[in-house]
């Protein structure tokens, strides 16, 4: 059976951190052929424009969600003339666990194996690498449609909490279900009863839901508003918020309370949405509010604050991964640095010390020179080749 | 290319659940050729049984056509218990552990909006009717564990509220024989929350 939430089902459950010992690039966009063994810590890719420094880290995107984070169709990222794209990853963990994972593109279709093994459900494979990615063109989590704040937020606490697969199958499947009563055109018109049957499974797997999103944004906040006062150049003061549809200020509210004003909001909007014909209020239309100095980021912020949110949104991610005891994820930044001043280059640097993994691309000299002596290793992509450098 | 008579033939076993064309011819020339023995008597079995079974009017469970069932007819079975069952096939299982002397009722089918199912395609009505009938005192409901049995389940508990009888739901957990560490971890949460005292 195929799982009803499918982008939330993530096989892994591993602890501790995860590696990337060793990436394998065959003719993925403009790399022909790389192989390279990254040491831990942070890795500086550096390179002129248009070299393959982004291509790099959309080929490790590919290996953690078996997709890129650009291209919409697959052979878009096959290099030109060449059959098939491939990336390998060599990963291994804290606990010495290793996992080998490769992902080939060819012929528009994908195929992946983990540890010698062919893999036909894909969800099996996603998060075996876990890692964030920020490419500083993709504000999307701030400026995108509510529903990807929401995806990417389930997709932690999935990932924190394994068996909440099971509320969020359970919520879709009886939102699917109501809808069909509400869409319902006949004389008779909704069986009350019926109805209330469908409603209260919808109530308890929200509730669920909206305790589990709630609980895992508290611990992201804080890291969240630490890192994007060191990396801003002008810092308000921000807040990341739980807009419920159903529950107004969740926090604080017990299980049974929030029961309580759900039902009463899916009450009081039966009328409307009878009319409409689905469901109107739940966590399925529940939205993370970025603000700063009160106001929404969204609508108000600049690009330059909407980048810095997302970079600080991303980290936070990883923070919260580490302490939760999961996997801290590996961190790649696509030239998150050249919108930062000096001062703020070096405070993400070094809030960056520490960590597991982190690869960052960078296109100017100067900002090599700043950075590089909190790098654990420097590498310059020039033609699609990479090679390493010593300290600039 | 294939005879009209067999051509017929593939076309209605191809209706059959789970036989796709292919399926369909292979049995088919096995049921002229190397079968053509069990053919009349799975014709003649095919006929009996679409002429005498039926499904008893009071429980839904099959039966010879027209009569109702005997699980019903047993005077030495308590009427006053009901499960409550999706299809017939599940009364059978049910009925095969040999531990439940009540009788039986066939929804056939559960609540699901999505494919049309509402309260009255199910034989709820027929349920509320017969718990007044034989003044019951339980309804087992043993419908599925799949959000629409569930929910079906919750409804039906709903609807017998004012009766004033004792509802309750086959217990969920882990299989006899099985494994504890292939069990999904939804299986064992249930297990633990049902668990029993020794």
């Amino acid at each position: 059976m195929r799982h009803p939430n499918r982008q939330l089902r993530c096989s892994a459950c591993y602890h501790g951190s995860v590696l990337i010992e060793r990436v394998h690039i065959r003719d993925y966009r403009n790399i022909e052929r790389e192989e390279i063994e990254p040491p831990p810590g942070i890795n500086l890719i550096f390179g002129a424009n248009a070299q393959g420094k982004t291509n790099f880290l959309d080929a490790i995107h590919v290996a953690a969600y078996l997709k890129s984070a650009r291209a919409t169709r697959e052979r878009e990222i096959v290099r030109g003339g060449a059959q098939r794209a491939r990336v390998e990853v060599s990963l291994a963990r804290e606990d010495g666990l290793k996992n080998q994972l490769s992902v080939t593109v060819a012929g528009g279709k994908k195929f992946v194996k983990l540890d010698g093994n062919s893999i036909t459900r894909f969800e099996d494979a996603i998060g075996v690498l876990s890692a964030h990615f920020f490419f500083p063109g993709d504000l999307s989590l701030i400026k995108g449609d509510p529903s990807l704040r929401r995806e990417t937020l389930d997709y932690e606490v999935v990932k924190a909490v394994p068996s909440a697969v099971r509320p969020y199958a359970d919520y879709k499947r009886a939102l699917m279900q109501r809808n069909a009563i509400l869409k319902r055109k006949d004389d008779a018109g909704i069986n009350g009863s019926e109805m209330n049957a469908w409603s209260d499974r919808l109530v308890a797997a929200g509730v669920e839901i909206i305790r589990m999103r709630t609980n895992l944004l508290k611990r992201i906040s804080p890291r969240f508003i630490e890192h994007y006062r060191r990396i801003s150049e002008n810092p308000g003061k921000t807040e990341i918020g739980y807009v419920s549809s159903v529950a107004g200020k969740v926090s604080g509210k017990s299980r049974e309370a929030l029961r309580g004003s759900f039902s009463k909001e899916l009450a009081r909007a039966m009328e409307k949405e009878a009319e409409l014909g689905y469901t109107t209020v739940g966590p399925h239309r529940d939205e993370l509010l970025f603000t700063i100095g009160g106001e929404s980021l969204r609508r108000f912020g600049s690009q330059g604050q909407q980048r810095c949110a997302v970079l600080a949104f991303r980290i936070a991610l990883c923070d919260v991964a580490r302490e939760i005891g999961g996997e801290e994820p590996v961190l790649c930044l696509d030239d998150a640095l050249s919108e930062l001043d000096d001062v703020r280059k070096t405070h993400l640097l070094k809030s960056l010390e520490g960590r597991k993994q982190v690869f960052i691309t960078l296109a100017s000299k100067k900002e090599l020179k700043l950075v590089s002596s909190c790098a654990a290793k420097i590498w310059e992509m020039k033609a699609g080749k990479l090679s390493p450098i010593s300290r600039a | 290319m294939l005879p009209d008579a067999l051509k017929r033939l593939v076309h209605e076993l191809k209706k059959l659940p789970g036989v796709g064309p292919r399926g369909a011819e292979r049995i088919a020339l096995w049921l002229i050729t190397d079968g053509v023995g069990v053919s009349s008597a799975l014709s003649d079995a095919l006929s009996a049984a679409v002429e005498e079974v039926g499904f008893c009017p009071v429980c839904g469970t099959l039966t010879r056509k027209g009569e109702q069932c005997p699980m019903y007819t047993d005077p030495s079975r308590d009427k006053t218990r009901i499960c409550v069952v999706e299809g017939p096939l599940d009364a059978v299982a049910i009925e095969r552990s040999g531990v439940f002397d009540g009788t039986y009722h066939v929804l056939g089918g559960v609540l699901s909006p999505l494919e049309g199912v509402t309260p009255d395609d199910i034989r709820i009505p027929d349920l509320i009717k017969r718990v007044k009938d034989d003044s019951v005192v339980e309804v087992i409901i043993a419908t599925n564990p799949s959000a629409e049995g569930d929910v079906t389940a919750n409804y039906i508990a709903d609807e017998l509220r004012s009766y004033g009888i004792g509802v309750t739901r086959l217990a969920r957990g882990l299989p006899t024989g099985g494994l504890i560490d292939y069990a999904d971890s939804d299986t064992i949460e249930k297990a633990l929350e049902n668990r029993i005292k020794l």
